[in-house]
């Protein structure tokens, strides 16, 4: 009985056209999406020339000269430096967008003991599922004042000691900036933000994983189809049969995140930063949990099928907007109200085993994630079929 | 003697306010093609449905093949065939496939199987469809299917849930045939319906419920017996005088007559010849008629007497 379930079921499933294409196509489709969307904003910020208010004293050893000098391997220039007092530099920065005489930042060198980068406050860079061109800029004035800062202080020491020896300072401080910029701050390192845009999209499939789990008890129960009442007429052992769904629902789902998963490491060529073994096996865990989910959520046959899809929009879209797939810090904010939520929440799990993963590498912090993952599914799957034995029901 | 295989008692089922089976009982007997008649929204479906455990109930017990029935009563499910109301068949299987799915969720044995789906798909004249999708299935076809899955393990007792709702002729009558024929090989049939013609040439034991209740039980013959109607004489006449209706009624044996759309329907209690009594009156007063013919009484006229409605609207 258990195979033929098993063995039929999976027909079923990699028959039913429509609910695979779906789940194909979102990851497929939105996955292009965002790298087109995030590749043209590289294309862009690549060698872009950030606008900038330099402020600097008469007096100080220190001048703009050697930011203007900066320039990509290409030979564009990374900085148009403005050279403005500090008042007007505000004036600059507080400028619309589209405005020509905006500045980006300003880079204050009046005191060399204390290099400024004043940024406009208010905008931070990832804070929302659209990354303004802006935040790249950012990202490449904090880069530069951060080589800056250390080199300032050799500059100043070279000028007094032995001018002659400036040029070659200069030149090795512009190297460093330029492999700072290029590397650190753009293409795919580990803390690259757009990362964690395909960490959230591998998250949502694993979730809307949960419909085929869902399906399971949706076609093995009198009150939730025809279908099921014809599995409960019968006198199979319905736990062993809603198992054997199960398990051929864990087993289509993954091969789709895994196709998935597959297109955007080998096709579209998505770094994803930390060891691809565990980004695999994170986004395998994480579809079966969301496969269990569902499963379990429809295992609650008494309440009605308008409040079971209630049930699990509101876990899979709402738990998702709190886990942060939506917006960014959302994730914090929860953490410091109610932290619990962000331990059940399986969205919140499983965005928080990818950010482990890819901030910290694979170590503790990576591991806990994955057994409240593990932890979860179990309870889903027991607590489904202990709710899946044989009952009559109030109504049909 | 034969052996009780479904025992019903004083059934209630409540839905919320609604008390769907009311005290409801029955008997029926092995062998038996019982016919559970009823119209519409009188609780054929919700005593087939807590017969076998789907539902829960409020009152009452039932025992199947003598032992009490429960959700967990497995030995009593391999027994049992279900054709339901709803067609409950997978979209993304085949017939063939269908048919095997289910036939597997009572008989282990791989080769056994394959033998009861192939006589399963022959009983219900499905071979040229066995690779088709139930999507690609006409009604009838389709409810041939829902058979077929409901009986391909041979069950003992087999429930038919009204399996001719929106089927065409052809069909119907291939599935009475049908349920005729598992009768004949041993299984004892309950059949549930609101077409009273069916019930009428299948069932060998009938029960008329209405509203959750027992309204009368027996065969065909015995219900007819239980009401005073024996003949209804109809005749198709225009323009029939108020005293000429009068007159008619006082005939010997008459003891109802309606007029209606030029159709006079005359009801009679007993007697031999009543319609050569109507015949002459209309000869003896120079009436002329288009028609004139005699009914026997229906289940319907059972129905009528007994609850005051009909058995279901005209349809
Ligand atoms: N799930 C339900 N909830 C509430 N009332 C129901 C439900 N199912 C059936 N009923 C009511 O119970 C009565 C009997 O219905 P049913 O057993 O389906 O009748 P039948 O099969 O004879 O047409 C009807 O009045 C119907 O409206
Ligand atoms: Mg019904």
């Amino acid at each position: 009985m258990f195979l033929n379930v098993f063995a039929t079921r999976l027909k079923i499933n990699i028959r039913n056209k429509q609910a695979i294409g779906w789940s194909l196509l979102f990851s497929l489709a939105l996955g292009t999406l965002f790298y087109a969307a995030f590749n043209s904003i590289y294309d862009n910020a690549k060698n872009t020339c950030v606008r900038v208010a330099v402020v600097e004293s008469e007096d100080a050893a220190l001048n703009s000269e050697m930011l203007k000098e900066l320039e990509y391997e290409d030979g564009k220039k990374m900085l148009e430096v403005v050279e403005v007092q500090y008042d007007e530099a505000k004036e600059l920065l507080k400028k619309d967008e589209d405005d020509k005489d905006k500045v980006k930042g300003i880079i204050d060198i009046r005191n060399v003991e204390d290099i400024k980068l004043i940024l406009p406050r208010e905008k931070k860079i990832e804070s929302a599922a659209f990354i303004s061109s802006g935040g790249i800029e950012e990202s490449i004035l904090s880069s530069i004042v951060s080589v800056f800062r250390q080199y300032s202080s050799i500059v100043t020491e070279t000028i007094k000691k032995d001018p002659t020896k400036l040029e070659e300072v200069l030149k090795s401080f512009e190297d460093e900036t330029n492999e700072l910029v290029e590397n650190k701050s753009i293409s795919g390192d580990n803390k690259d933000p757009y990362v964690s845009y395909f960490y959230s999209l591998i998250t949502m499939m694993a979730m809307m994983a949960a419909m085929a789990g869902a399906s399971v008890p949706e076609s093995s129960q009198a009150n939730q189809s025809p279908v099921g009442a014809r599995v409960d007429v019968s006198p199979v052992n319905k736990s062993l049969y809603d198992l054997a769904g199960l398990l051929s629902a864990i087993v289509v789902q993954t091969s789709i995140t895994l196709i998935g998963l597959v297109y955007l490491v080998f096709v579209l060529k998505i770094n994803f930063g930390g060891d691809l073994r565990y980004v695999f096996l994170t986004s395998i865990l994480s579809t079966i949990l969301g496969v269990s989910l569902g499963f379990f959520i429809y295992q609650f046959g008494r309440i009605s099928k308008k409040a079971r899809e209630n049930i699990i929009m509101t876990i899979i879209l709402g738990g998702g907007f709190l886990s942060g797939l939506m917006i960014a810090n959302m994730k914090t904010i929860v953490e410091m109200k109610c932290p619990i939520v962000n331990r059940i929440n399986p969205s919140a799990v499983i965005s928080d085993a990818f950010y482990a993963l890819n901030m910290y590498g694979v170590g503790d912090r990576y591991y806990k994630s994955l057994i409240y993952i593990v932890g979860l599914t179990i309870f889903c799957i027991i607590s489904g079929l202990i709710m899946s034995r044989r009952r009559s029901y109030a109504s049909l | 003697m034969s052996e009780i295989v479904v025992e019903i008692n004083n059934l209630v089922k409540r839905y919320n306010e609604l008390i769907a089976l009311d005290n409801f009982s029955l008997k029926i007997k092995q062998g038996e093609v019982f016919g559970l008649l009823g119209p519409n929204g009188s609780g054929k479906t919700t005593t087939i449905n807590c017969m076998l455990s789907l539902l829960s109930y409020d009152k009452g017990d039932i025992k199947i093949f003598g032992e009490k029935m429960s959700p967990a009563k497995r030995n009593l499910k391999a027994k049992i065939g279900v054709v339901s109301q709803n067609v409950a068949v997978f979209d993304e299987l085949t017939v063939y496939e269908n048919i095997d799915y289910f036939c597997g969720l009572y008989i282990k044995d791989k080769k056994l199987r394959k033998k009861y789906v192939e006589e399963a798909i022959d009983f219900v004249d499905l071979g040229d469809f066995k690779k088709f999708y139930p999507k690609k299935l006409s009604g009838g076809l389709l409810r041939r299917l829902n058979i077929a899955c409901g009986i391909a393990h041979k069950p003992e007792l087999i429930v038919f849930d009204e399996p001719t709702v929106a089927v065409d002729p052809q069909s119907r009558n291939k599935i009475l045939e049908g349920i005729e024929e598992l009768n004949k090989n041993g299984a004892t049939i309950i059949y549930t319906s609101h077409y009273m013609e069916e019930v009428e040439q299948l069932c060998n034991h009938i029960l008329i419920m209405d509203k959750g209740r027992k309204v009368a039980e027996g065969t065909s013959d015995e219900l007819k017996r239980m009401i005073k109607n024996t003949e209804s004489v109809v005749v198709n006449v225009r323009h029939l005088k108020e005293d000429s209706i009068e007159n008619i009624k006082k005939l010997h044996h008459v003891y109802d007559v309606k007029y209606m759309n030029n159709i006079l329907t005359i009801k009679c209690s007993g007697g031999k010849h009543n319609i050569t009594h109507v015949a002459e009156y209309f000869k003896n007063t120079n009436l002329d008629y288009d028609r004139i013919y005699s009914e026997l009484p229906t289940l319907n006229d059972v129905f009528l007497e007994i609850t005051g409605k009909e058995l279901r609207d005209k349809e």
